[in-house]
């Protein structure tokens, strides 16, 4: 499994296009919920929502199976639906904080940080001092995140952490290669310190 | 003056892996803050990697469910085309055949009533009291007898009746034996819508 994510996560290839056709889709979903799902987690900052679009993500990709021509990796061309699918969310969640603000349901506009935090904190097979650095250190990254704006945030982590590069972070965003390179730019600066976090966090 | 690595170039080389530009190289060997800000954002590469990998750890159980969803609502996704196809074609089924059985309706209605001499004749007693022209061609006109007559353009009962007047009258001028029985048949047509005429007549006066 792990040679044939490595292979698909390279080059596209005909094989990659043929996993598309063939019945058996699990294989791809195996291969990739991880990916997908720490993308969005880093994007959403909440597991139950990473979760939900990480499974839609998988199902649009199963939908739009015959527009997948292999011209990105496999990998690219799943992050990039599953950022197109975040990025509804957070329209979304736009609605939606104009329907609270006349009174109608909607979500509570919460973030999943602290949840996300208390998971990790209660792994009873680690120690309690191991447990307690690593709270700590997901808290400090968690932060650090937090200072960035969406767009700012989906370019840096797939690149910082997803290890992308440019091009195909270009690519999974949509924008030009001079734009992520000044939200890269931008980004760094904001983990630095060395630039004062943004007011606004607007939606990518 | 000295130009440092901007932050493009510190996140270019961050990686263990990275393959050093050897210009970059070269400043890094003689640039004490430039190290160190490499240091810096190469530790915060790891921490972060280490930071979303604990973040998106989950037990087995999540990713087997995850997998479980995905293939229960793409199976559900795939029926939901073939169980919209099967009521798309019986709604066409239905539609077809509501349009046939009022297609045929109409048909046999016409047809119908244009071919029934009482009809035809309460229709011409109709024409005869009403001024030329009141019917409108492509109309449908309702008969004081209450019956339906569809009115082509040119007064079909109106025709009828100068076609029956035109056989009688060239049966009369010397017609061969063999025409008798048609003689006959026009001769009861025509005392029929006399007599249809009349009641009509008699009823809308009273």
């Amino acid at each position: 499994m792990a040679t044939l994510t490595h292979s698909m996560d390279t080059a596209p290839s005909d094989s990659q296009t043929r996993l598309l056709e063939i019945a058996d889709f699990d294989l791809v979903v195996r291969s990739y919920q991880r990916r997908i799902y720490r993308t969005l987690l880093g994007r959403l900052r909440d597991p139950d929502l990473a979760d939900n679009l990480t499974q839609e993500t998988f199902i649009r990709a199963y939908e739009k199976r015959a527009s997948y021509r292999g011209e990105s990796s496999l990998v690219v061309w799943l992050t990039r639906i599953a950022i197109n699918l975040s990025l509804d969310h957070y329209r979304n969640r736009r609605a939606n904080f104009w329907r609270n603000l006349v009174g109608m349901d909607g979500d509570d506009g919460q973030d999943g940080y602290a949840e996300v935090v208390a998971a990790h904190s209660s792994d009873p097979l680690a120690s309690p001092e191991r447990a307690a650095a690593a709270r700590q250190e997901l808290e400090q990254v968690w932060k650090v995140v937090g200072k960035l704006s969406e767009k700012q945030r989906s370019v840096f982590l797939l690149h910082f952490v997803e290890g992308m590069t440019l091009q195909e972070v270009a690519e999974v965003m949509g924008l030009h290669l001079g734009s992520i390179k000044t939200h890269l730019t931008r980004a760094l600066k904001v983990v630095r310190g060395k630039k004062p976090a943004p007011r606004i966090e607007a939606p990518a | 003056m000295k130009i440092h690595l901007d932050e493009l170039e510190l996140m270019q080389a961050a990686p263990a892996s990275a393959e050093l530009d050897p210009r970059v190289k070269l400043h890094l060997a003689a640039c004490d803050e430039c190290r160190a800000a490499l240091n810096q954002v190469s530790t915060l590469r790891i921490r972060m990697n280490d930071a979303m990998a604990l973040a998106a750890d989950q037990p087995d159980e999540f990713w087997h469910r995850q997998q479980a969803a995905v293939r229960t609502r793409i199976a559900a996704a795939q029926r939901e085309p073939v169980r919209a196809s099967r009521g798309m074609l019986a709604a066409l089924g239905a539609a077809g055949l509501a349009t046939a059985l009022l297609a045929g309706t109409v048909v046999w209605n016409v047809n119908h009533r244009s071919n029934d001499p009482l009809a035809v004749a309460a229709h011409a007693a109709h024409a005869a009291q009403t001024p030329q022209g009141n019917a409108t061609p492509g109309t449908v006109n309702q008969t004081r007898a209450g019956s339906v007559l569809y009115n082509s353009g040119t007064n079909a009962a109106d025709s009828d009746h100068e076609m029956l007047v035109a056989i009688e009258q060239e049966l009369d001028g010397g017609a061969p034996d063999a025409l008798s029985p048609a003689m006959g048949l026009v001769s009861e047509v025509r005392k029929a819508q006399a007599a249809t005429s009349v009641r009509l007549k008699k009823s809308s006066k009273q």
